[in-house]
């Protein structure tokens, strides 16, 4: 290994662009939230004022709240119907298989802004499944609003099983198939299998996937944006008003709020990769 | 066959239909006069000669598609050059650039815009520009993909190998990398580039947040006709899915076809 030294100190240069890239467009700005953050809106003291004034806020704590649970269970029940999709997909043929994962990552390009369109034409107000329902006299959507926390948690679970189940199926496919063979010829029922060989194979992919799915949730913008911009208080779409809102912006409180996100985002993820080394036993690390 | 596998089948078509259904539905839309029974009441094509008449939908659809290719480009430009430095010289820094690289997964787009909004509005006329803005956090924002996609290929290949081989036959180093190894990195590059594009074309959170109504791409347009009638509304769904779809399908196949010739090379 070379050492940066005066003389091939000039092959560093090719990376300049890159890391001044990094530098004034991540590194820097992502300080700058950090210290922002800490600091009083009025006096420009080091303070904890922000986060006191956020915690003792009704507006604020809902915002936390409300981002916590969408992002927890549409993350639990995506994963959970990601998980069943994966598990199906080891059990059907070749031209089923290849069909279906054409279908996810269809679906999985179908997001964001006309995804939240597609569900307003279809259980929106006047959409058309609520109108098909209604001519048969059925009345199960008729309390369903779709610009609601159900429309969110709905659209937010849509979303999460193309991604899910396509970042879970690589996890599947290491399960080979001698292993299974393996506990066939010992006599071990399907259900040990999956027990104890199956599901602790699948433990770091499952894990790993909750992670991106619940970053993905928690920062999602678009969609909560068409639909619930002002009624429904979240976490993405309340810091972003508070710095490009018609109001003045809130610098410090923005940035405040930030960091409780990325904080909730580097536990949720931290939690994750620790379960899987705690629940992995044995063999060698993906 | 097994019942446990009839199951099976059944579960992955009825997840496949539910999957299907908004964008089944909004195509059907699209095509309808209105839609109030359970079948639309009637077919039209107006709603795309609307659309595709209204002068600001091309000029939207174009400015969506440049902003999405300049990036990948400065992206994969940038990364490029640095990993000619890491490769040859200095292999530690490619440590750091992955470290780097991975990086915007976690701070997502919605993060990365409102603190570079932050920290540069009002900082003299480049830096505070929207425009540059908006391309610079684009390109951070896709760096893992690009930088996934060029190590992939390079993974594949063994480059100091190739580098040795070209200098014993007379090659500097600088004529053995872009000469050798980057043709090598392209097709993993292109790749990655195609995917970079697709979802730069469907953002609106950092575009909305960094250009405002500066920049009019597709996306912006598509939440400004939240008023008009719902067929026009579905109209311009289908035709920016229809462009990221075309997007993913190509890379889909490219990335067939350099998987199929890396198994020929190794069978070879």
């Amino acid at each position: 290994m070379k050492k940066i030294t005066l003389k091939n100190l000039i092959h560093t240069i090719p990376t300049f662009p890159f890391f001044i890239l990094a530098v004034m467009y991540m590194i820097l700005p992502m300080l700058s939230i950090v210290v922002n953050g800490f600091l009083d809106p009025s006096t420009h003291a080091v303070s904890m004022a922000n986060f006191t004034k956020i915690f003792s806020k009704t507006v604020y704590v809902k915002c936390i709240t409300n981002s916590l649970k969408l992002s927890f269970i549409s993350t639990f029940v995506g994963l959970a119907l990601s998980f069943l999709i994966a598990l199906c997909l080891t059990n059907v043929g070749a031209k089923m298989r290849t069909s279906i994962m054409a279908i996810l990552s269809m679906t999985s390009n179908f997001a964001g802004l006309p995804l939240a369109f597609a569900f307003i034409l279809i259980v929106g107000n006047t959409g058309v499944f609520k109108a098909f329902l209604q001519t048969f006299d059925l009345h199960w959507l008729d309390g369903f609003n779709l610009y609601s926390y159900d429309g969110i948690m709905m659209i937010f679970i849509y979303f999460q099983i193309p991604l899910g189940t396509m970042l879970l199926v690589p996890s599947f496919d290491a399960i080979r198939k001698e292993w299974k063979e393996a506990a066939v010829l010992m006599r071990a029922s399907d259900l040990r299998f999956w027990a104890e060989v199956g599901i602790p194979n699948l433990i770091p992919g499952i894990f790993g996937t909750f992670g991106m799915l619940f970053a993905n949730a928690l920062t999602a913008y678009a969609t909560v944006y068409v639909l619930v911009t002002n009624n429904f208080p979240l976490l993405a779409t309340k810091i972003t008003s508070l710095f490009t809102g018609d109001a003045v912006p809130q610098k410090e409180l923005g940035s405040a709020m930030s960091i409780i996100m990325i904080a909730i985002m580097l536990l949720v993820i931290g939690a994750c990769n620790l379960l899987v080394k705690l629940t992995y036993k044995g063999g060698e690390q993906k | 066959m097994k019942k446990r596998h009839i199951l099976s089948y059944v579960f992955l078509i009825i997840m496949a239909v539910i999957l299907m259904l908004p964008i089944v539905i909004t195509c059907i839309d699209s095509f309808a006069t209105s839609w109030t029974k359970i079948l639309p009441n009637g077919w039209t094509l107006d709603y795309y000669r609307q659309t595709l008449a209204t002068e600001t939908f091309w000029p939207s659809v174009a400015r969506g598609l440049i902003i999405s290719i300049i990036p990948v480009i400065i992206s994969g430009l940038f990364v490029i050059l640095a990993l000619y430095s890491a490769i040859i010289y200095f292999p530690w820094i490619d440590k750091v650039m992955q470290t780097i690289c991975m990086l915007p997964h976690t701070l997502k787009g919605v993060l990365l815009a409102i603190a570079v909004l932050s920290l540069y509005v009002g900082k003299g006329p480049v830096l505070s520009n929207r425009i540059v803005m908006l391309t610079l956090v684009y390109c951070v924002s896709i760096l893992p993909y690009v930088y996934q996609g060029i190590r992939n290929n390079l993974n594949a290949i063994n480059v100091t190998n190739l580098i040795e081989a070209a200098e014993i036959l007379g090659a500097s180093k600088f004529t053995a990398f872009f000469k050798v190894v980057v043709p090598n990195m392209v097709s993993g590059l292109l790749i990655s580039a195609l995917l970079s594009m697709s979802v730069l074309f469907s953002d609106f959170a950092i575009v909305k947040i960094l250009a405002g109504s500066k920049y009019m791409t597709a996306q912006q347009l598509l939440y400004n006709s939240r008023h008009l009638p719902q067929q026009l509304i579905s109209v311009i769904v289908l035709i920016l899915f229809a462009i990221v779809l075309v997007i993913s399908i190509i890379s889909f196949a490219l990335e067939n076809k350099s998987k199929k010739a890396r198994i020929e090379v190794k069978e070879d």
